[in-house]
């Protein structure tokens, strides 16, 4: 009966938290990028990638809170929430996708897909880990 | 995996709070630049900058760099600038501490109830967010401090000597005008006549505290040579052409750069 009921909490989508997750992520991911805009700058002298690495961190992060926080088990709805965020940043390239040439779009269509799938599942491994804290938090008490 | 069914997750008004926060963080990240858009980024490139203002006065030390090559006034900041520093300086040394320090103290007296401490409330999001800013802020100052220390060495090597240079290029425009007035002065007045030759250098001229000039008269044009005293290495050619200006500059030693 425990199991059948894991498993509908595990389909049924909590939309607030949704929403509350993608506040999160405004707040504590992408707004701390942007104030790291140029400092970004001195960490790009000693290794690429610095900023995408930062981001999953942070997104990782706040979904292990918010599956850690939440009553239910939401581990979907940070995965959604990430990809969501991750919409938000693309949002300011899409002037300039006219400039991209069509061979080239395909390629970045599926390098887009691939990030979308990235951002889906750093969010759901992170909510994963917090319902695991979670979890031993329960036993232990 | 238990059933976890209780009521109240959130506290009352805390989605539509969070909304109202999210909705003005997404307008800083999308709309600050525009925002803060003046004169200043015409020349030099600005970023999104909000949290070090000290990077705007140094926009602006650039951009007065630039415009005196064209004899131009050091300028002072624009209003939007100066906004721009003082909105920076509030937010991230004065509100975010005060915020989070605060948040810190209350927490510290207050006993919550444990229903309280269950909700999400918009306090916890503002002090955890106020937290990781003044963070930021502490944690930066390491990189910030490396780089500008780096910064300020490199400008302590190069300054003397561009300070140098700018000092020959101003006094071997001089040389110039003086060059081009003997050439338009009639022979009957001790000038050229129309021409360049048998210019001779005058001694007030040859040699300053900053360098020693010589000139060699080639037809319609004058070569200035300029060694610097400074730095004797350094040296600056140049010549004068048929109508006065001064054309075809070179720079050696010290500042080649």
């Amino acid at each position: 009966m425990e199991g059948q009921e894991g498993s509908r909490s595990l389909m049924s989508m909590d939309w607030r938290w949704v929403f509350v997750t993608y506040c999160f992520f405004v707040l504590f991911v992408l707004f701390p990028t942007y104030l790291a805009d140029d400092l970004a700058g001195w960490f790009r002298l000693h290794g690429r990638g610095w900023s995408l690495f930062e981001q999953g961190v942070g997104v990782a992060i706040v979904s292990a809170y918010v599956g850690f926080r939440s009553k239910r088990i939401t581990m979907f709805e940070p995965g959604i929430a990430s990809v969501l965020c991750l919409l938000t940043c693309l949002a300011p390239t899409t002037s300039s996708w006219d400039l991209v040439r069509s061979e080239v779009r395909i390629a970045l269509l599926f390098y887009f897909l691939l990030l979308f799938i990235l951002a889906f599942l750093v969010g759901v491994g992170g909510a994963a880990v917090g319902e695991w804290l979670q979890m031993r938090k329960e036993k232990s008490n | 995996m238990s059933q976890k069914t209780e009521p109240a997750e959130f506290a009352p008004g805390f989605l539509w709070q969070i909304a109202l926060l999210t909705l003005l963080m997404l307008g800083i990240l999308f709309f600050s630049r525009s925002l803060f858009d003046s004169s200043l980024s015409n020349f030099v490139p600005r970023s999104g900058w909000i949290i070090f203002p000290w990077l705007v006065a140094a926009g602006q030390t650039l951009l007065n760099t630039v415009v005196s090559y064209n004899g131009a006034a050091p300028m002072a900041p624009s209003l939007l600038d100066g906004a721009r520093v003082l909105s920076a300086l509030l937010f991230a040394f004065v509100i975010c501490p005060t915020v989070f320090l605060l948040g810190w103290r209350r927490r510290r007296l207050a006993k919550e109830s444990a229903r309280e401490m269950q909700q999400l409330r918009l306090s916890s999001v503002l002090y955890a967010f106020t937290c990781i800013v003044s963070l930021f802020v502490v944690v930066s100052i390491i990189p910030i401090s490396i780089a500008s220390e780096s910064g300020r060495e490199s400008a302590r090597e190069h300054w003397p000597a561009q300070l140098n240079k700018d000092r020959i290029i101003r006094e071997i425009q001089s040389l110039a005008v003086d060059i081009y007035q003997y050439r338009l002065v009639p022979r009957s007045l001790n000038g050229g006549g129309g021409s360049y030759r048998d210019y001779r250098l005058r001694d007030d001229l040859s040699k300053t505290e900053n360098a020693t000039y010589s000139v060699a008269v080639k037809g319609d044009e004058v070569t200035i040579h300029a060694q610097s005293i400074m730095y004797p290495t350094a040296s600056v050619d140049v010549e004068v052409d048929s109508i006065g200006t001064l054309v075809l500059w070179k720079y050696g030693g010290n500042f080649e750069y």
